[in-house]
């Protein structure tokens, strides 16, 4: 018989949120033992896709690309955490996109004429459609539910939000790759 | 022709004007840090100060963004604005020393600069002063400008004293922009509003001659029989209740629009505003269609099936106002209705076309699968249109004009159809992805 989350009460869930992160932890601490380059920790995951300042080093990035439930369990987790998300746009031009829209945002890309190789990111979100409590904290550039780039909102009220970025970043060419998923978390 | 360099005095040393740059409008002015990719938080203050309304620039020398790069931090505050604004005057002029030009002149400045172009006075003046004195030093051989505000004058003057600095610099203490752009040559660009042209007496003669002969019109037309007009008009009205019962409301329009506007025909205008005034009678009774959403709950197996029979009943809602956005989660199939009006026409899309679109008589339903992808949210747009007239004709003109989602029905179009008795609502309906599976 199973208990569902809800039946659990405030106190329930915050002893089984502790439970987890312990069983995470320790799972992530014996494969560190075991391992050299250990496979990414459930942590690790929630991590990257909540903390705008983490990195998935490269050969996380690629145990992910090749294990299905690394894959599974990141794809759920963006679920759970992303806010607003835009999907793959449709493959109609071939050139890299400047916009990208989904429901309740707007993401456009701006070459600076100060510095072509400098490009301008401005990120327009619908305040009705944001529901979370604090601001958003990052962007997330996703390609068939693997990470590609993030890109760290800066800490400011409203939700038109401008950033400089190189134009030959993970982030930019991500953003104009008519191929991946934006979420914004 | 010769360059001046601008440096912005801060409290934290001196920070040089590299360059100023134009930037597409979209963008919103930002200050950079040496060339890089690293806006400085003065950003939002230096959009202000830019772009209309409150921006000054934009008003004096056009533009609506730039980007400015310094030498050096500038965290917070307000008294880089004096050196900026000579910097855009300069800019404007061609005669910004950029970053690696050599300047045959320089300006150090400290202010803040109101809308009305007065400079208001800043804080810690000798200290700006005492941790630029190694660049003032260096520039001695050009004389330069320092510029404060008037207040500041004798605390300025003391500061350049104790530093040795005072026979290097040219101190301006400066109550408006003004006195500043004069210093280094410039001027505010002349904007002098020019008075209206005062109309000729034999155009005012003739005007009053045109009033009497439109008076002497409006009499002769209701001096023609009643009974010539009333058989005309009724004639004409037949046809156009014709044409309106048969749904041709867009050429009914036009042909509306045409004989409202025709010269020299006094009863053109009212016959035609009276014949919209019935048009728009054929509006729904109750304030434009309605618009429901039943949706059906994905299985947590990943299926899409409807309740049996005795089990929970649809998730149902009237969607929200169209300017807000009605929000459902873990939906796999929802069902629109609109319904409130005689004959009522639905256009549902995706960002995925084509359109799914139905016509009913008193109701219309449309059902969409949504996609299985279990993280992503979908939005749907939908496109109301109600009526006691028939729309098939008005939806087929309509469609190819509306704009791709999630854009609502422009407002002209909107009253364009209200005027041949349509009403039309949008609204957004957003179906998040159910967590937790």
């Amino acid at each position: 018989m199973s208990v569902a989350w809800s039946d659990l009460g405030a106190e329930g869930q915050r002893h089984a949120e502790a439970h987890f992160i312990a069983a995470s932890l320790a799972a992530g601490l014996r494969e560190r033992e075991r391992s050299s380059e250990p496979r990414p920790s459930f942590a690790d995951l929630y991590a990257w896709a909540t903390d705008p300042a983490h990195r998935l080093a490269p050969a996380q990035q690629a145990m992910v690309a090749s294990d299905p439930d690394l894959r599974r369990g990141l794809a759920l987790l963006v679920g759970r955490v992303g806010q607003l998300r835009a999907v793959a746009a449709a493959a109609a031009s071939s050139g890299g996109l400047d916009r990208r829209e989904g429901p309740g945002f707007t993401v456009r890309l701006t070459a600076s004429r100060a510095d072509a190789a400098q490009t301008y990111v401005s990120i327009d979100i619908d305040p009705e459609s944001w529901r979370a409590d604090s601001p958003p904290a990052a962007l997330l550039v996703l390609r068939s539910g693997l990470p590609v780039a993030k890109l760290a909102l800066p800490d400011e009220p409203g939700f038109a939000l401008q950033l400089i970025e190189p134009t030959d970043s993970d982030i930019v060419r991500g953003l104009r790759d008519a191929g991946t998923d934006l979420v914004l978390v | 022709m010769s360059r001046t360099r601008v440096h912005i005095g801060t409290t934290e040393g001196p920070a040089e004007i590299q360059r100023l740059t134009a930037e597409p409008p979209e963008i919103r002015s930002v200050v950079c840090l040496d060339g890089r990719a690293v806006a400085l938080p003065i950003s939002r203050d230096y959009e202000g100060f830019v772009r209309r309304p409150t921006g000054i620039i934009e008003r004096v020398w056009g533009g609506q963004a730039f980007r400015m790069d310094v030498g050096a931090r500038v965290t917070d505050g307000l008294s880089w604005q004096l050196g900026a604004f000579l910097a855009h005057a300069l800019h404007a002029n061609g005669r910004l020393a950029t970053s690696g030009v050599a300047p045959d002149a320089a300006v150090w400045a400290t202010g803040e600069v109101d809308a009305g172009l007065a400079i208001r006075p800043v804080d810690e003046i000798p200290r700006k002063l005492e941790l630029s004195a190694e660049l003032l030093r260096g520039l001695a051989p050009l004389r330069p400008w320092v510029m404060v505000p008037a207040e500041a004058a004798a605390a300025a003057s003391a500061a350049l004293d104790s530093l040795g600095l005072a026979a290097a610099c040219r101190l301006l203490p400066v109550a408006r922009a003004e006195d500043a752009l004069a210093a280094i040559g410039l001027v505010l660009p002349g904007a002098a509003p020019r008075a209206p042209d005062p109309a000729p007496p034999v155009r005012a003669r003739r005007k009053r001659l045109m009033a009497v002969g439109i008076a002497a019109m409006v009499l002769l037309a209701i001096a023609v029989p009643a009974g010539w007009m009333a058989v005309t008009w009724r004639r004409t009205f037949l046809a156009w209740t014709d044409q309106a019962a048969s749904g041709d409301l867009i050429a009914l329009d036009q042909v509306l629009d045409r004989t409202g506007a025709e010269a020299g025909c006094l009863t053109c205008g009212p016959a035609v505003r009276r014949f919209r005034a019935w048009l728009a009678t054929n509006l729904p009774d109750d304030n434009g269609p309605r618009i429901e959403a039943e949706g059906t709950q994905r299985s947590p197996y990943g299926g899409c099936r409807p309740p049996p029979p005795a089990g929970p009943a649809p998730v149902r809602a009237a969607l929200a106002d169209p300017s807000g956005l009605t929000v459902s989660t873990g939906l796999c199939r929802v069902r629109y209705l609109a319904s409130g009006a005689p004959r009522i026409a639905l256009i549902v899309s995706t960002r995925q076309p084509p359109d799914s679109v139905a016509i009913g008589a008193g109701e219309a339903a449309v059902t969409l699968d949504l996609p299985a992808l279990y993280i992503y949210a979908s939005e749907q747009r939908v496109i109301a249109l109600g009526s006691k007239l028939p729309l098939e004709s008005v939806l087929a003109w309509l469609r190819p004009q509306i704009p791709p989602p999630p854009a609502v029905l422009p407002d002209p179009l909107v009253k364009r159809l209200a005027s041949v008795g349509i009403a039309a609502r949008t609204l957004r309906h957003r179906v998040d992805p159910e967590h937790g599976l």
